[in-house]
């Protein structure tokens, strides 16, 4: 760079920004963590004398605990307590539980930005030493954080012990963070529909009931037609959500004020904001009671999907039927100026879907019904924004499961065998 | 800004406009079988089932796809997939690439304003080449599958399901055309005489380890640049296909690079995880090969330097690395940071374990201690912190469950 006169008042202004900055770095004081009270929200696991406890810090938390905001730099601290009740020791596998885990000093450079200098070391010390121990002796207990990339909604992770007889102990956590609004928490699932409204389904029967279901999403007055619902989900909440979460997917915030904030923030500067709200479609005179989204490289790519209870049952588990679409871009609109646009391919992503749960495990069934009708590529139909879609006209049947269902245990429902990829 | 210039400005936004839209070329995609595909392709069987796999490079994709798909990330796969069974089977592009794209999703970005007849064209021409999901029985197809780019060596599984959704796995290593690497210049077979060669038996290797040298250095030898905190064992190629599995890829050569690669890496997405590594020296030479790791956040990389070395265990080819973790650039003054050199060798421990590539570990004494409160300063004033043990690693050929890798009776690491 040359430093000609008119750089000299930018080096004057640039060197009072780095002093106000650099005065305003502050110490380093993080609380102890017994006085930080996230331990309450701990869950507790117990397999073959190993006991693993788990929670989540907020951001809050992480902050009093770590004297910086490690959720500014989308790193979330887990702490764990494993106790080792085995007479082998045994081992903590973190890339188990984050593939991308930070390590305690790594975690300690991307947040020292905000600290004075001089206690750079102090800080790198007191990171190091709370980060937590890999080996496990016998008879011994060890407790410490984890640093992962930040998720919000639910964090979902698996922890690994594995003892040195090569014995691979599991444990599962599925907990809250508080901190965004999600959709499905508001709905009051207990009377969603009578007694009398839920019909109990054998094979047969579900198919020709889930044939008989509407084709396609509408409007909010149900007057005009929207997405296809290509899509049906058997299993409770709690399958779904396990299902749906391990394979990648995120909860979706409802629409309010600091949610629209963050979704134009992550349209202008690009960044990607994986709760973003998506807007209300209706089935059963209601918009949906779930939704999720994959995010891909930025906000304009991205999978979401939208799931309503119906009324009805199959084997005792409760029948969702949904719309899965896929956001390929940006266009122009007359009614909401712009919209994404949507994979005219639908059943494209459907069938990425099937896959998505089939290679996570949370499979346990699937299969194709008919019952949205085609649409062909050179007569496509439309949605409610008017983007143009065409499809087989089968919708996908997946029978989720919270517990991993290996590859080949697999069901199939013998319905439908779409016919694929033709172009007229 | 003075008035008068508006006039030349909104003329000169005015031509840009015609050129845009009147030399727009039209869509000119070449004929598949004038691209020679095949030359490349490779070909496996599994009982009744052939998959014939082929990774088109920047030039075969923009002749066969009229458009630059390598500059938005994407890069075609062709595949044909005969089923000579009796009953249907599906093919999973998902084995192929989890974030694989959807024709209609790659085409997008290439539709052209009020152009609809281009726009269906092009539409239709990527859907007919889209590689179907269902092959019935007794038939052939063939068609594209449309992946994330990778440059190097592309690893692909293809995985094929039947009616009882048993898998069939075929997995793919092809090299792709541009990138020009390290260890593609060693001739690995005459590296050392057989003269050279020391054969070890187990408890003669873990001495010899003990007393290799702790660090590699610069070019004439004056100061350290990297701690050597590895070992693997095990032939070339089973090597590489375990890194590349685990997410590590090939960087192009900084010892002798090549002229056109600095132009292929700035026209792709992200091309800066090919771009060399400084070169570090052991055994009076560069790295044998060098690979990088990109991580989620996209802060901070993961480095690796390897040489092949003198010594055979069992047989067995025994390769001596140097694994870290770069922070990327930093001010002067802020220089001070800590690489735990131990968190990075049990990642790369667990990196390998959880791809199931590596079926026996231990560790050996050998760079000497640097605690934490007296962490080691190398070269370019980075502080290293570690215990002084060096992670060995057997790498296995065949897959190797979590729970089956055996550990090595040598030492244990101590607790922080």
């Amino acid at each position: 760079m040359f430093v000609d006169r008119s750089n000299k008042w930018l080096y004057i202004s640039l060197m009072s920004c780095f002093l106000i900055f650099g005065g305003c770095a502050s110490s380093f004081h993080p609380q102890p963590i017994e006085e930080v009270p996230f331990k309450e929200r701990a869950q507790t696991q117990n397999e073959n004398g190993v006991r693993v406890t788990a929670t989540v810090l907020s951001a809050a938390e992480s902050e009093v605990t770590f004297g910086v905001n490690l959720y500014r730099r989308n790193i979330q601290p887990v702490w764990l307590e494993i106790e080792n009740k085995d007479d082998q020791a045994v081992l903590f596998l973190p890339v188990g539980l984050d593939p991308h885990y930070f390590t305690p000093l790594e975690t300690s450079f991307m947040g020292r930005f905000a600290i004075r200098k001089p206690d750079h070391d102090e800080m790198d010390r007191y990171f190091f030493k709370g980060g937590l121990e890999n080996y496990v002796a016998p008879g011994s207990r060890v407790s410490g954080f984890v640093f992962t990339n930040l998720d919000e909604g639910t964090k979902t992770f698996n922890v690994d012990v594995l003892g040195e007889d090569n014995q691979l102990r599991g444990f599962t956590f599925f907990i809250p963070v508080p901190g965004i609004r999600v959709d499905h928490h508001n709905i009051d699932w207990e009377n969603l529909y009578s007694e009398e409204e839920v019909g109990d389904y054998d094979e047969n029967g579900l198919r020709s009931a889930l044939e008989g279901m509407p084709c396609c999403t509408t409007d909010k007055k149900g007057t005009e037609q929207g997405d296809p619902l290509n899509l049906v989900v058997i299993g409770d909440l709690e399958d779904v959500y396990y299902a749906f979460i391990r394979a990648g997917w995120d909860e979706t915030e409802t629409i309010y004020r600091t949610s629209v904030l963050k979704t134009i923030r992550s349209f202008l500067f690009g960044g990607r904001y994986r709760y973003s709200p998506v807007s209300a479609l209706y089935v059963f005179g209601r918009p949906q009671d779930v939704a999720f989204q994959r995010a891909r490289t930025s906000i304009h790519e991205r999978n979401h999907l939208r799931l309503w209870l119906a009324p009805m049952r199959y084997e005792g588990q409760p029948v969702w039927i949904g719309q899965i679409s896929r956001d390929i871009g940006v266009r122009f609109t007359r009614k909401t100026i712009t919209t994404h646009k949507i994979d005219p391919d639908v059943d494209d992503t459907r069938d990425f879907l099937i896959q998505d749960l089939w290679y996570s495990q949370g499979l346990k069934s699937f299969g194709y019904v008919k019952g949205v009708g085609t649409a062909t590529y050179s007569e496509p139909r439309d949605n409610l924004t008017g983007d143009p879609y065409f499809t087989d006209g089968n919708r996908a049947v997946l029978w989720v499961s919270s517990k991993p269902i290996a590859f080949s245990n697999v069901g199939w429902f013998d319905w439908e065998i779409p016919p694929r990829d033709q172009v007229d | 800004m003075p008035v008068g210039h508006y006039p030349i400005r909104l003329l000169l936004i005015m031509t840009s406009v015609l050129l845009v839209f009147g030399c727009a070329s039209s869509f000119q995609p070449r004929p598949m079988d004038e691209v020679n595909l095949l030359e490349r392709a490779q070909t496996q069987s599994k009982g009744q089932l052939r998959v014939t796999a082929a990774v088109l490079s920047a030039e075969e994709t923009e002749a066969v796809f009229g458009v630059s798909l390598y500059k938005k990330g994407i890069q075609p796969v062709w595949l044909e997939i005969e089923n000579k069974e009796e009953e249907p089977t599906w093919f999973l592009p998902f084995s192929v690439d989890p974030d694989y794209f959807s024709p209609l999703e790659v085409t997008y970005p290439f539709h052209r304003p009020f152009n609809k007849t281009y726009n269906d064209q092009i539409d239709q021409y990527f859907l007919n080449h889209a590689m179907g999901l269902f092959i019935a029985p007794g038939t052939t197809q063939s068609g594209f599958v449309f992946t994330n780019l990778k440059l190097g060596t592309k690893s692909s599984n293809v995985d094929l399901a039947g009616e009882d959704n048993q898998p069939k796995v075929f997995t793919f290593f092809i090299s792709v055309p541009g990138l020009k690497m390290d260890h593609q210049d060693v001739d690995f077979d005459n590296l050392y005489s057989a003269d050279e060669i020391i054969s070890y038996d187990e408890a003669g290797f873990r001495k010899a380890l003990e007393s290799l040298p702790c660090c590699a250095t610069n070019e004439d030898g004056t100061e350290q640049v990297g701690i050597i905190n590895l070992v693997l064992v095990g032939s070339s190629e089973d090597l590489l296909r375990i890194l590349l599995r685990s997410g590590w890829n090939e960087t192009a050569s900084g010892i002798s690079p090549a002229s056109s690669e600095k132009d292929i890496l700035g026209d792709i997405p992200a091309g800066y995880r090919y771009s060399s590594l400084n070169p570090k020296y052991y055994y009076g030479r560069a790295q044998d090969g060098a690979f990088r790791e990109l991580r989620a956040t996209g802060t901070g990389r993961n480095v690796l330097w390897l040489w092949l070395s003198p010594m055979r265990v069992e047989g067995e080819p025994v390769w001596i690395g140097s694994v870290s973790r770069d922070l990327g650039p930093q001010r002067p003054s802020f220089k001070n940071h800590k690489v735990d050199l131990d968190e990075m060798r049990s990642f790369f421990i667990q990196n390998l374990w959880y791809t199931q590539g590596i079926k026996k570990y231990g560790y050996v004494k050998g760079t000497g201690a640097s605690p934490i409160s007296r962490p080691k300063k190398i070269f370019g004033n980075i502080s290293y912190i570690t215990d002084g043990y060096r992670a060995v690693l057997w790498v296995s050929d065949k897959s190797i469950p979590l729970n089956e890798v055996e550990a090595m009776n040598w030492e244990i690491p101590l607790a922080r």
